[in-house]
């Protein structure tokens, strides 16, 4: 068997966006949050640049991969903007605390 | 001694490097991924990424995607990262502060990830795809993927400079707005102030 | 065409939108209150082309990709503009108008109106609002998972930022995290779907996708007939592509969001999530579901089932029921017309899940076009009639005389002081219900009207009958506009029975933890002028006034007078022929495409 298959590298994906899905459920603080985010865009970045090069080295993959990193940056720059906002309301980044909107 | 020569001889064999720098690019990123998840401190969570993205870099580097390794050095580890950092300092007053879970969430989290991960396995281990083996006698080279930004995927290219464009005005904005709710404070206090002033005279 | 050409209401809009940051940073008051005005423009000007465009493209043939980009000439651009784009196009543009006229700064002093929160920088809001608009025209347009991607990210993110500061209050700041923390989940799990397509088929771009998933022939003749198969993969790829557009979309399960984040964003900028992002994502799912159907719409396993049920059919379900019952529930009016957005998007996946089984029925029931057309008129209709029950409760003023109207409590008895108004609001909600004479009337009759032919066609020899679950689909559809008139007929209730006095803020629930009224130097424009003056006819008003005209009118016009729901009809139909332009053999067909479908 080839030493390197797609499937470990998908399986790498796999486990990244595994484990950012499942911090972001757990987690309750917004940048914990946030980067849990991140880990599942690295996730998805690894899947599309192993397929990207075990597609004939397709260059869709690793263009896909650059506009997800411009989305991945857009969204830091954001993500830090609204929470340092709401910080300075609230002075912390449980995520429980905002509770004002119920139904 | 003969056999040791074998095994160092066996361990430069060209198929074998590749595959354990994938195992340790690997484990560093998923390893510290798991840090991410687990740490209860948010500076280590943070350091954690640190590591998480440099061994995907690593990993981009083995599939022969140097310019994107290297983009994503400098763009998430020297960028994104350190507006992360600031966030975590701007924000923190006790970095050391926990956020603890409740326990039915997390049963409830950690069972729907782990069918979502089965599933997961149970589809890469069917690995119904095509490419199956790597065509290591093509290039892959850079130029071509800056012909394709410029070239085929112009549209979305320039599209990306506009959601940028749209986070600039919206940081600014956001930014702005604080500035305005600040000074409203402020002419709030200053009217209390008075009231209060009126109130004792 | 040419690209220039070919992009040219998108990039009016983005060029409008610099203009517009550059104006939000002027010094002068007088300038930055220009910015409304230049982004109406704006869009008055690319609606205007719109118009031209979908009247001068006769044929199928006008359309798709242009010279110079695209890959070998041929259909594979990342853009594809046909009849079907023009058609979200011209209508995303026109109710863009309308939310723009909802949206004009009547709010000067910056309180925690729901009205927008003006204070001195309309320029980037609107500039935000033009940016978020171009993502659902590129949206429209997009012919390849980056471009689509992109798109249902730019119509959304600046939404994320127009939620929180809509308002000064708290409440905004914490429904735009929310959205934006959930909205960024969702775009991860749409990406890592984006990524397993990619994988499976061999190709970012929607028709290269299309045609490496079908099976061809060895003359390399594409065979459109025969239903394809998904491996495990890409059934994983299309349900986690389906969990997040149904965040764009607010369909179940994704759908939790909503109740919080509408009801904490100003009232403008509500409309504004409950038409834009929600469009986006019902044209990114067409867009999919064309991709794994082909022209003929054989859609795959998973979406629908050989009996007629499958994920659209119990999203369909699960979505109008959860969006109404839950609609009842709530005493925030903003809130009921959040979930009433829910179950509207029900509806819609109604058509689409009725659309899924034409292939099961007999050609003679006309399943498939008027599949299509139902969801592309009902899309339209809900934006119409949507903007003026949000635009009339703007308009009212609540209790306490700070706010607009929010609550239950807040409309007792306004309709007695304000009867057009009221009766505005009744218009709304009877097209919302779906009575006849409405638009929204013309929406349901198109939505059962797939569902009806496909409980009651033929089925053809050697397939299962479909009957029992559209006959299904179409009785929970019936029940649903039941259950939703219970909550209008609710609204319009409480305008004109109720007497104010009953609602008194002591006694009343007031839940929406509105926060003191603020000692303000200046007041609120609606509230300072509320007895002496009638509040609703001030120079600031007009425009929302305006809006609300426009959409009763519309909901009416387009629900009583046959030819005027014939134009929009006709609209309809020449934009449900997606497949026109389908060549069956493919002159261009790259190396690639063809190595990758071995």
């Amino acid at each position: 068997m080839d030493p390197l298959a797609l499937q470990h590298y998908l399986a790498v994906g796999a486990i990244l966006f595994v484990i950012g899905l499942i911090g972001f459920v757990t987690r309750r603080n917004l940048i914990v949050m946030f980067l849990c985010t991140e880990l599942m865009f690295q996730g998805v970045t690894i899947n599309l640049v192993a397929f990207g090069r075990y597609l004939n080295n397709d260059l869709g993959g690793q263009a896909f991969t650059i506009f997800v990193l411009v989305i991945a940056a857009a969204e830091a720059s954001l993500a830090l903007g609204l929470v340092v906002l709401l910080f300075r309301q609230k002075n912390t980044l449980d995520a429980d605390a905002w509770r004002e909107l119920k139904g | 001694m003969n056999s040791i020569a074998s095994i160092l001889a066996l361990s430069v064999d060209a198929q074998t490097v590749p595959a354990v720098l994938f195992y340790l690019f690997a484990g560093i990123s998923a390893a510290s991924a798991l840090g991410v998840v687990l740490s209860r401190n948010i500076v280590r969570t943070a350091v954690c990424l640190l590591f998480t993205l440099v061994g995907v870099a690593g990993l981009y580097f083995l599939l022969e995607s140097e310019f994107l390794a290297a983009v994503q050095l400098v763009v998430y580890v020297g960028g994104t990262l350190i507006l992360i950092v600031f966030g975590v300092m701007l924000t923190s007053k006790s970095p050391f502060s926990r956020f603890e879970p409740k326990a039915g969430e997390v049963v409830v989290a950690i069972a729907a990830c782990i069918i979502l991960f089965a599933a997961l396995v149970m589809a890469i281990r069917s690995a119904d795809f095509r490419p199956q083996t790597l065509d290591t006698t093509q290039k892959y080279p850079v130029v071509a993927l800056g012909q394709a930004l410029l070239g085929d995927y112009l549209v979305p290219f320039e599209l990306a400079s506009v959601v940028l464009l749209v986070v600039m005005i919206g940081a600014a904005y956001l930014a702005k707005s604080r500035k305005r709710d600040d000074k409203r404070a402020v002419a709030r206090g200053a009217a209390t102030l008075s009231q209060k002033a009126r109130q004792w005279s | 065409m040419s690209l220039l050409s070919l992009l040219l209401p998108e990039l009016i809009l983005i060029v409008a939108a610099s203009g517009l940051l550059l104006l939000g940073l002027s010094n002068k008051v007088a300038s930055r209150r220009l910015a409304p005005v230049v982004a109406m423009l704006a869009l008055i000007v690319t609606f205007c082309i719109q118009i031209y465009r979908v009247k001068a493209g006769g044929g199928p043939t006008q359309h798709d990709t242009f010279g110079g980009i695209s890959r070998d000439g041929s259909i594979y651009g990342t853009l594809r503009i046909a009849e079907f784009a023009q058609y979200i196009k011209l209508i995303s543009l026109g109710i863009g108008i309308l939310l723009t006229l909802l949206a004009w700064p009547t709010n000067d002093d910056a309180t925690g109106n729901s009205a927008l929160h003006f204070g001195h920088d309309a320029g980037e809001f609107f500039a935000l609002m033009l940016l978020s608009l171009t993502g659902l025209l590129l949206v429209a347009g997009a012919n390849d998972i980056m471009l689509l991607f992109l798109g249902i990210e730019l119509a959304s993110i600046p939404t994320y930022i127009m939620v929180s500061v809509s308002r000064p209050l708290p409440v905004a700041q914490e429904a735009g995290v929310k959205y934006f923390f959930l909205g960024a989940f969702a775009a991860a799990i749409m990406l890592f779907g984006f990524s397993y397509l990619y994988g499976t088929t061999g190709a970012t771009n929607l028709y290269e996708i299309m045609l490496n998933l079908h099976p061809k022939d060895a003359s390399g003749i594409i065979d459109w007939g025969t239903r394809i198969t998904l491996t495990p993969w890409q059934s994983l790829a299309v349900l986690m592509l389906v969990a997040g557009f149904a965040f764009k979309m607010a369909v179940v399960p994704l759908h939790f969001y909503v109740g919080d984040v509408y009801q904490g964003a100003a009232t403008p900028v509500t409309a504004f999530l409950s038409f834009v992002p929600k469009a986006s994502g019902f044209v990114a799912l067409i867009k999919l579901l064309f991709a794994l159907g082909g022209p003929n719409w054989l859609l795959p396993e998973p979406i629908v089932r050989a009996n007629g049920t499958g994920l659209l059919w119990v999203l369909a379900i699960l979505t109008m029921t959860v969006g109404n019952v839950l609609g009842l529930l709530q005493y925030n009016v903003k809130r009921v017309l959040a979930f009433s957005s829910v179950a509207h998007s029900g509806y819609m996946m109604a058509a689409l899940a009725a659309l899924a089984t034409s292939q099961f029925v007999s050609p003679a029931s006309n399943v498939k076009t008027t599949g299509l057309q139902a969801v592309l008129f009902y899309l339209a209709a809900y934006g119409i009639m949507n903007i003026g029950a949000f635009g009339v409760l703007q308009l009212l003023s609540a209790r306490d005389g700070k706010d607009s109207a929010e609550t239950f409590e807040d409309l007792a008895g306004k309709g007695r002081h304000h009867v057009s108004l009221a009766l505005s609001m009744a218009v709304c909600c009877f097209s919302l219900t779906g009575i006849p004479l409405t638009v929204g009337f013309m929406g349901k009759l198109m939505i059962i009207k797939p569902a009806l032919a496909a409980a009651i066609a033929k089925t053809p020899v050697g397939m299962s009958s479909v009957r029992p679950a559209m006959t299904w689909l179409v009785v929970i559809i019936m029940i649903n506009a039941a259950i939703s008139a219970a909550y209008y007929l609710r609204i319009v209730a409480t305008l004109f029975l109720r007497s104010e006095e009953h609602a008194h803020p002591a006694t009343a629930p007031h839940a929406a933890p509105h926060p003191a009224p603020r000692p303000h130097p200046r007041g609120h424009h609606l509230a300072d002028h509320a007895h002496p003056v009638d509040p609703l006819f001030t120079r600031h008003t007009m425009p929302i006034l305006l809006a609300v005209i426009l959409s009763v009118a519309g909901t009416l016009l387009f629900g009583m007078i046959p030819s005027a729901t014939e134009l929009l009809g006709n609209g309809v139909q020449s934009a449900a022929r997606i497949e026109g332009d389908i060549p069956q053999a493919l002159p261009g067909l790259s190396d690639k495409a063809v190595a990758a479908s071995k």
